[in-house]
């Protein structure tokens, strides 16, 4: 279980490490990093969340265009959909 | 010529872009860049529709039509020196694969954008100057040339 444990650390260890050198944080300053960091995770979060938003009803709409079902009336939508508005 | 591998490549700038995936990284590259965009809360679809198309047809001539030379050395004596990207591509040889490939992207792009934006005057008038800049360039007549001397050494 310690192996384990010790294991997986060292593979975020060394994960955050190729994340440092891909992103070429590693020769910036810590502050520099600090920025970069908070910028490139709100994009990252920001990406999430939209697609948490839309792609579930993106993906619905499409399968109804490609199927030809959109000539068909639906009822319930509404309220499964999370980003309709009633 | 497989990128990683040992070659023979003279000056790898002329095959980079025929080699195995890049095509694809590139489309999924500009689709990236479009949802980053459409994350973005405050900005509309024509807003980042725009923007898509102009950052592209930006990244594509500081990339393709403004850098010249190499980044590494080569074994020719330096004789891309003076040559950007686009005229090193495939030693010079006009309508090859990869060049059709990087002139119709910017055109699909263009198409994408002006349904997208509703075909805004605006929008319009935009997305045509930033596709007249990233076409021309291409131009087989434009080869090596430098208008007014901008961009000559």
């Amino acid at each position: 279980m310690a192996t384990f444990l010790r294991h997986a650390l060292d593979k975020l260890c060394w994960l955050y490490y190729q994340y440092l050198l891909v992103t070429c944080c590693y020769v910036m300053e810590p502050w520099e990093q600090t920025l970069f960091n908070f910028i490139f995770i709100s994009t990252i979060d920001m990406v999430f969340y939209t697609t948490y938003v839309f792609v579930s009803i993106h993906v619905y709409l499409a399968t109804r265009f490609l199927l030809k079902l959109h000539f068909v009336d639906v009822i319930h939508i509404e309220s499964r959909c999370s980003s309709c508005t009633s | 010529m497989e990128v990683g591998t040992a070659h023979s490549e003279v000056n790898p700038n002329t095959r980079i872009m025929n080699s195995r995936g890049i095509w694809l990284t590139y489309v999924l590259a500009i689709g990236l860049l479009h949802v980053v965009l459409l994350s973005i809360p405050f900005f509309s679809v024509s807003l980042v529709w725009t923007l898509t198309n102009i950052i592209h047809n930006m990244g594509m001539y500081i990339f393709l039509h403004t850098v010249k030379g190499t980044p590494f050395e080569t074994p020719d004596q330096g004789k891309a020196r003076l040559l950007t990207h686009w005229e090193q591509m495939d030693y010079g040889m006009q309508f090859t694969s990869s060049r059709k490939f990087l002139t119709i992207t910017p055109i699909i792009l263009y198409f994408l954008t002006s349904f997208y934006t509703k075909y805004d005057s605006l929008h319009f008038v935009i997305n045509t100057a930033s596709l007249m800049a990233v076409l021309i360039p291409k131009l087989p007549q434009l080869h090596g040339v430098r208008i007014f001397g901008i961009n000559k050494y």
